[in-house]
């Protein structure tokens, strides 16, 4: 009987147990989770860029949330471009305008296709992270005015051509402008050769490591013949001198 | 060009704070609803506590990077959350309703009730458990934690963490089989 009470007890508890472990929540608990966030972060960054609130007061929150960080991921990716192109003069980035509404407007497009294409699914297993709808976004490409060649500059200055947009296209080029497009003409030169790496070095090192009479040391037949060549080579020094140097060279 | 780009810094390390947020709301919403939910029995309620976890996550956003397991973190945010919420509500109302929904709706009209009642008890006794082992009971129950993470979150070791559970369950069911006088 007690037993029995007992299982029961266990069971019940066991019932509530996995009740409190497979709730699940009202469907959408993300995106409500989100307005909140937004509305709180928009009460806090009262000095936001105008592209921003504009943007946030046009579009419902999570859309704008997410247009919001992809475009901020599309200045962070046109920063990187400018810095690491050669041919850019520094001052380009102040110059260059940041992502145009276009290109704005086609990351909301595609990231609220992504986001309404995501299967809703839930796992139990919230160890591994669940996919992000942030993750799948595509960035818009960023269009950036066309880099000139200096030749093709050349070919547009060029007194007989005259370009329709550009008036100060058409005047000559000054002297040092023409040394310098000389010197990006001219063809390149090999690279000279480069020193040895330091692990080169150290293979030259094994390599080389003994002399001729080290190494004779190893072969007695050698040995001995280093050893004649040796004595032969020491008599033959001191019989080129005559007796009489050798005294005064004692005394 | 380093004018440029400190002036974007900003910028570029808000975006990251909100990429963080909006995937944390991703990956992590269900199981602090699952957390509020274990402590108040009711899903609004839960969902408020999601909610005002995420705003704390905003207002501590400076601490974020000194964080060692986020998890962790949200869950400890949201059992603090739920517990404090729980001390302004009637959780006893909530208990019974979440009791009565358990009950399948093919069960006869008095064996309901009276199944309603005894669930009801064992929501009372987990109630009146020591604080600490109420807590590793409702958070070893929702199967998504380990024993470690419960242990981080508790801060307590995972050995102490065995011997608390083992404890509240044994405890638990004493006192329901002896109609709450243990």
């Amino acid at each position: 009987m007690n037993s029995n009470r007992n299982d029961l007890t266990t069971q019940r508890i066991d019932r509530i147990l996995t009740a409190l472990a497979e709730t699940q929540p009202a469907p959408g608990l993300e995106r409500r989770v989100e307005r909140r966030v937004l509305a709180v972060l928009d009460a806090r960054s009262s000095n936001r860029p105008l592209w921003t609130r504009l943007n946030h007061r046009l579009l419902p929150p999570p859309v704008a949330l997410l247009s919001g960080l992809a475009t901020l991921a599309a200045i962070a990716l046109c920063v990187s471009l400018f810095s690491n192109s050669p041919l850019r003069p520094a001052t380009s980035v102040a110059r260059s305008p940041g992502p145009s509404p276009t290109a704005f407007r086609a990351a909301l497009e595609t990231s609220t296709a992504n986001r309404q294409n995501l299967p809703v699914t839930r796992t139990k297993d919230f160890g591994s992270h669940t996919p992000s709808p942030l993750s799948p976004v595509m960035l818009p490409p960023v269009m950036f005015p066309p880099v000139m060649h200096p030749l093709h500059a050349e070919s547009l200055s060029a007194p007989g051509i005259r370009h329709p947009d550009s008036s100060t296209s058409a005047a000559p080029l000054s002297e040092s402008d023409a040394l310098a497009l000389a010197e990006t003409q001219e063809p390149s030169h090999p690279a000279p050769d480069l020193p040895l790496t330091a692990q080169e070095k150290l293979l030259l090192r094994m390599a080389h490591r003994h002399t001729t009479r080290d190494l004779a040391a190893f072969d007695s037949i050698a040995r001995d013949e280093q050893l004649a060549t040796d004595q032969a080579q020491f008599l033959q020094f001191f019989d080129l001198f005559p007796k009489g140097d050798k005294n005064e060279n004692n005394n | 060009m380093i004018e440029e780009l400190s002036l974007l810094l900003p910028v570029v390390r808000a975006a990251s704070f909100q990429i963080e947020l909006a995937a944390m709301v991703e990956s992590y919403s269900t199981i602090l609803f699952r957390v509020a939910h274990a402590v108040l029995r009711n899903a609004s309620e839960a969902e408020d506590v999601v909610q005002d976890v995420f705003v704390r996550v905003i207002e501590h956003q400076g601490s974020l990077p000194t964080v060692r397991d986020l998890r962790v973190w949200l869950v400890r945010i949201a059992w603090n959350l739920a517990v404090d919420r729980r001390r302004r509500i009637r959780p006893d109302q909530m208990d019974g309703l979440f009791a009565a929904a358990l009950i399948g709706r093919d069960v006869p009209a008095d064996i309901a009730l009276d199944e309603a009642r005894h669930l009801q008890r064992v929501f009372a006794a987990i109630q009146k458990l020591p604080s600490a082992e109420r807590q590793v009971l409702l958070l070893a129950a929702l199967e998504e934690l380990e024993t470690a993470e419960i242990a981080a979150v508790m801060s307590k070791t995972e050995s102490a963490i065995r011997a608390l559970l083992f404890r509240a369950r044994t405890r638990l069911r004493t006192r329901l089989d002896q109609g709450g006088k243990a």
